[in-house]
């Protein structure tokens, strides 16, 4: 005679394992999304950081005579140095909000606006 | 006259010439010394707002960077879980298809034991005193318990997804049995009670071919279903258990021809025990042909195949570690899927043709999962060369 008090748990088990297993997968896509939205990040700060030190270096290093161009770079320089604690926590909190990857683009773009260009009129992240 | 120097060829386009690296020094050295105080005042508030700007975004792609570790070392830890997860559920999944298949193969066989035991019980029945009929009646009592636990066994069977309509089949034969068996300790007893000696020798021939009639009319019923079965199943592990089904019905016709042997020496008319062996017996050599024109096995057959390759593409998936056999695999992927849509249209056809094809669907779904798994393993395979090489895409 088979035991089917056996074989039902064991069916309830699997089904549970299954449920849990469905359930790591969907952290697993997360952890994903969250790493690659950080990759990009690091990219465009990349990308942000050689800008900014091309134009520094090239003020520092006497390569810029012209004084309107100093000039110029000092204001955008300023400018950016006025708002940027604030950029970056703003930036902080988008990186800390849960994230679907269907919105990873648009928040990217987002976060490039105001984080690259330090454009402060962009709508930052809702806390 | 002197000679005029040969004008030069007007140059079309003059390519910047670049500075030497001790040009370029000189260039700015003297854009240093040439400043004015407003230019140095100037330079030296870049120096302030750049660093600034400079250290604060390198404090935090450092920071960033760190994080990245911990997620992938996070990441992994729960990739392992879920290689671990994975592997247990095949077990677990595995053990319980095996489970199902037993239990029902244990409960077939139960039924025909209990059939097989009526069979017997019957046959000491015309040799039994007053005090055998009291056993007789005990064990009657206990025939009809251990239906009620088949009947029970059945549901349950149900419930956890076991297909019973073959194991139904045989319940009316046990049922029928039972319902003989009771009606026959009856008489003994009345005939024991009333003490008609004569009768009696008389009555046991009777009883002997009364017995081999219904046991003919129950193998012949079970033969059909057997048959049918063979040519409509469309399980191929179940095929083992339809010859071991095969054997024991060979084995009952050996038994019955014995019994019809030993009734041929009480001169009794056997014309029509005779006719109704003849089904039987060519329902027996019937058996191999039936397996042969079954379409749902050779169907059914085709998936297992394909499943085993799915199952070999998972392990495959699970131990790949760079993205050119991850790419392969994913072209797998869509090729397997383009094989159950295959599938599906062959059983479209079938269905087209009139014939019910519930049973081979079962498999054919778990075909389809087998792929959906292949895919999600693929897709962490892919998550996990993403994250231990650095390249996520």
């Amino acid at each position: 005679m088979y035991n089917s008090t056996r074989l039902k748990y064991a069916i309830e088990t699997l089904r549970e394992m299954n449920r849990e297993r469905g359930q790591i997968s969907k952290q697993l896509g997360a952890l994903r999304g969250r790493c690659q939205f950080r990759e990009e990040v690091i990219d465009n700060l990349y990308d942000y950081y050689d800008v900014v030190s091309g134009d520094y270096y090239a003020v520092v290093d006497g390569l810029v005579r012209s004084t309107e161009a100093i000039e110029v770079l000092r204001d955008y320089m300023r400018d950016h140095h006025q708002v940027i604690e604030d950029q970056m926590e703003r930036m902080r909190v988008m990186l800390d909000q849960p994230m679907k990857p269907s919105q990873s683009i648009q928040k990217l773009e987002k976060l490039t606006n105001f984080v690259f260009y330090m454009k402060n009129n962009q709508a930052g992240p809702t806390p | 006259m002197s000679e005029q120097p040969q004008a030069s060829a007007p140059a079309e386009k003059q390519l910047p010439v670049p500075m030497t690296d001790a040009e370029l020094r000189l260039y700015q050295q003297e854009s240093l010394l040439l400043d004015d105080d407003y230019t140095t005042e100037l330079r030296l508030q870049v120096t302030y707002y750049g660093e600034a700007l400079l250290n604060r975004v390198k404090y935090e792609v450092e920071l960033l960077e760190k994080e990245m570790v911990a997620l992938s070392m996070v990441f992994n830890e729960f990739l392992d879980e879920v290689k671990v997860m994975d592997d247990k559920i095949g077990n677990l999944s595995t053990s319980i298809n095996q489970g199902k298949l037993q239990a029902a193969k244990e409960v077939d066989q139960t039924i025909k034991q209990e059939v097989q035991t009526v069979v017997e019980q019957l046959r000491l029945l015309p040799r039994a005193d007053l005090d055998g009929v009291e056993v007789l009646y005990q064990n009657l009592d206990a025939l009809h318990d251990n239906y009620q636990v088949i009947e029970e066994q059945l549901k349950t069977l149900e419930e956890i997804g076991v297909k019973t309509e073959h194991l139904h089949k045989n319940m009316p034969a046990l049922e029928k049995g039972l319902q003989q068996f009771g009606k026959s300790i009856e008489e003994r007893q009345m005939t024991l009670l009333v003490g008609e000696q004569e009768k009696e020798e008389k009555v046991d021939y009777d009883a002997l071919k009364q017995e081999l009639t219904s046991m003919m009319i129950s193998q012949r019923r079970a033969m059909i279903n057997h048959l049918r079965q063979a040519q409509t199943m469309a399980n191929p592990k179940e095929v083992e258990l339809l010859r071991r089904n095969q054997t024991g019905f060979e084995k009952s016709y050996k038994q019955i021809m014995q019994q019809f042997e030993l009734l041929k020496q009480s001169g009794l008319d056997l014309t029509e025990l005779e006719n109704d062996l003849q089904p039987i017996a060519s329902g027996l050599s019937q058996f191999e042909r039936a397996l042969a024109s079954n379409q749902f096995l050779k169907f059914t057959e085709k998936i297992y195949e394909e499943i085993e390759v799915v199952n070999e593409q998972i392990r495959d998936a699970q131990a790949c570690d760079n993205f050119d056999d991850l790419e392969i695999l994913r072209e797998n992927v869509e090729a397997l899927y383009e094989n159950c849509d295959a599938f599906a249209e062959e059983l479209e056809e079938l269905e087209n043709q009139g014939l019910n094809i519930n049973s081979v669907i079962e498999h054919y779904e778990v075909l389809r999962v087998s792929v959906e798994q292949l895919e999600r393993v693929v897709q962490d395979s892919s998550n996990r060369i993403g994250i231990t090489s650095g390249t996520l895409g």
